[in-house]
């Protein structure tokens, strides 16, 4: 199982702040969010923008996730 | 001191929080609710954040910066949920023994914050509310 997380305006088009996907095995980034693109089609336009985190550090569509991983996808910070 | 509050920042306390006999200067920023943003009226703001990892990259930025000035102290607290015009949504203490280093160092906090600290701010105007998004990492 991996557990992915949305937050803000990503929270809001994907209607969930986050999904769990059956996982096996290790596999990229990229896969995942193919995969979830097929489910929430609005995804599509934020892939030249958005952020990753694996565990709640910063990685790319190239990274690795295994199965007990946290993949969180989120737009580019606005704090301050 | 490291934190993502919900309620009202407390300045007073975060100053305390980094003074000491060794510091010849305390160099605060503090992040206030503007009343407009691009042309538009502002009615208040909300901010989001992803409360472990915000803290774990806030606690990246002090150690940065302790590590590339000589600095007695660093506090950076964010405040998330509603917030009104003229409150405080962020808040940084840095103290030093000379100015010059608490200043570039707060300079330096708060310019990072905005680009690696993941919180999110949504506007709220009189009639409606839009996501506001960075410029990425």
């Amino acid at each position: 199982m991996l557990r992915v997380r949305f937050f803000a305006s990503l929270k809001d088009l994907v209607g969930d702040s986050e999904v769990e996907i059956q996982l096996e095995e290790k596999t990229s980034v990229r896969k995942i969010f193919d995969q979830l693109k097929t489910r929430f089609p609005e995804l599509k336009k934020y892939q030249p923008i958005l952020l990753v985190a694996v565990n709640q550090e910063y990685a790319n569509f190239d990274a690795s996730v295994s199965p007990g991983d946290e993949l969180s996808f989120f737009p580019p910070v606005s704090g301050g | 001191m490291i934190r993502i509050v919900e309620t009202r920042i407390d300045r007073q306390e975060i100053v305390k929080s980094v003074s000491s006999p060794e510091s010849g200067a305390i160099v605060t920023f503090d992040g206030t609710v503007r009343n407009h943003a691009r042309g538009k009226p502002v009615t208040h703001l909300h901010y989001e954040a992803f409360p472990e990892m915000a803290t774990k990259e806030l606690e990246k930025i002090r150690a940065e910066a302790m590590r590339r000035w000589p600095l007695n102290g660093m506090a950076i607290v964010h405040r998330i949920g509603r917030m009104e015009i003229d409150e405080s949504s962020v808040f940084i203490a840095v103290s030093a023994a000379h100015r010059q280093d608490a200043f570039e160092a707060c300079r330096f906090a708060i310019d990072t914050l905005k680009t690696t600290v993941p919180i999110w701010k949504k506007e709220h105007y009189q009639d409606g509310e839009v996501w506001i998004e960075g410029y990425g990492k």
